[in-house]
């Protein structure tokens, strides 16, 4: 890996990782779905030259959609109890702590959720434009209205 | 301009924007208020979203080989890998590119991408054009302007030209070197 690329992954990593918890909800999905991410997207870095972090999310996305799509296809298989790792242990208590964030997170819409979720990972609106294939103008109100939604949500919760 | 509120979250204010962002929360109580009930959540959605990624090996030719065997084998083949690996990195990406220099043409599509708003025009020049300016096209109308170019594989040095005046190495390429007039090229390595 270049050292380039291994700058990029360092700054990004923490950030895909934490916007893939939040859209999968699952430890070991988001870990293979980050590793099958930056390999495609340092692959094709090898032709561009130019690292674009809008391709890796965007990568990301479209693997997620895949497994999903997979993981429907064979649904039947419900018996099995999956097993608690001392990391998804972790992941559940703070899951529990914020709980109310969450709950509210989920009942906004997907792509009020996306971009809330990369927003508050700390990715640039330049990026998040790029990657939801939206204006840069657009997503600085867009993601204003998140907030402010999931605020009112919250809100309306504790009356 | 209730927007400015997640922009101040976010990182995302121009210096004439943090200006109003702060003119306005001064004048106004509610938007004052707003701006801190914002921040409060953005607290507790920070703590429940932001994770600390594990780390993953990257699935180049390396980094497949080596937890691998790390993993199942332990101490008695680290010691081996460390023997092998000069002959892992040789048949690496290294030899894999080679081989490409060997089959496919010396020229490579480059495509050249530079964010510049509130400008009339950009132009590159480098040693791939004989120093002579290229005009880039602006790309959408969020200021980010492009061209892709053919480039022979090799060194080469170049620079945007802003407005037909200021030289602006490329931001994206970390390789930079002083030219003979005092301003900076940015160095790419095009590899076939």
């Amino acid at each position: 890996m270049s050292e380039e690329y291994r700058k990029f992954y360092d700054e990004y990593k923490n950030k895909l990782f934490s916007y893939l918890i939040y859209k999968s909800g699952d430890y070991e999905i988001s870990r293979d779905i980050m590793q099958e991410s930056f390999t495609r997207h340092f692959q094709h870095y090898g032709h561009d030259t130019i690292i674009s972090p809008a391709l890796l999310f965007t990568i990301a996305r479209n693997a997620l959609v895949d497994f999903r799509r997979q993981e429907k296809k064979f649904h039947i298989a419900e018996g099995v109890v999956p097993q608690v790792a001392a990391d998804q242990e972790n992941l559940l208590i703070a899951k529990e702590e914020n709980s109310r964030a969450y709950d509210a997170m989920g009942r906004l819409s997907e792509s009020d959720r996306d971009m809330l979720s990369l927003a508050v990972g700390g990715v640039a609106y330049k990026e998040i434009a790029a990657t939801l294939g939206l204006s840069v103008a657009n997503v600085k109100v867009r993601v204003h209205r998140a907030r402010v939604k999931l605020r009112q949500m919250m809100n309306d919760e504790v009356e | 301009m209730e927007y400015l509120i997640s922009m101040y979250i976010d990182n995302e204010l121009s210096l004439d924007e943090k200006i109003d962002f702060l003119e306005y929360v001064h004048d106004s109580k509610p938007y004052k208020e707003d701006a801190v009930g914002l921040l409060e959540q953005e607290k507790v959605l920070s703590a429940s979203l932001n994770m600390t990624a594990p780390d993953v090996a990257l699935k180049t030719p390396h980094a497949r080989i080596l937890p691998l065997f790390t993993r199942s084998l332990g101490w008695a083949v680290a010691a081996c890998l460390l023997l092998l690996f000069p002959f892992m990195t040789s048949q690496g990406p290294d030899s894999e590119i080679q081989n490409q220099l060997i089959a496919e043409p010396t020229t490579v599509m480059h495509r050249f991408v530079i964010h510049r708003q509130d400008t009339q025009m950009v132009e590159i020049t480098g040693s791939f054009t004989d120093w002579r300016s290229v005009p880039l096209v602006p790309s959408g109308t969020n200021g980010y302007w492009e061209i892709s170019l053919e480039i022979p594989a090799g060194e080469h040095r170049y620079t945007f030209i802003v407005d037909g005046s200021r030289f602006l190495p490329d931001p994206t390429v970390v390789t930079q070197e002083l030219d003979d007039f005092g301003s900076s090229n940015s160095i790419l390595k095009v590899e076939a």
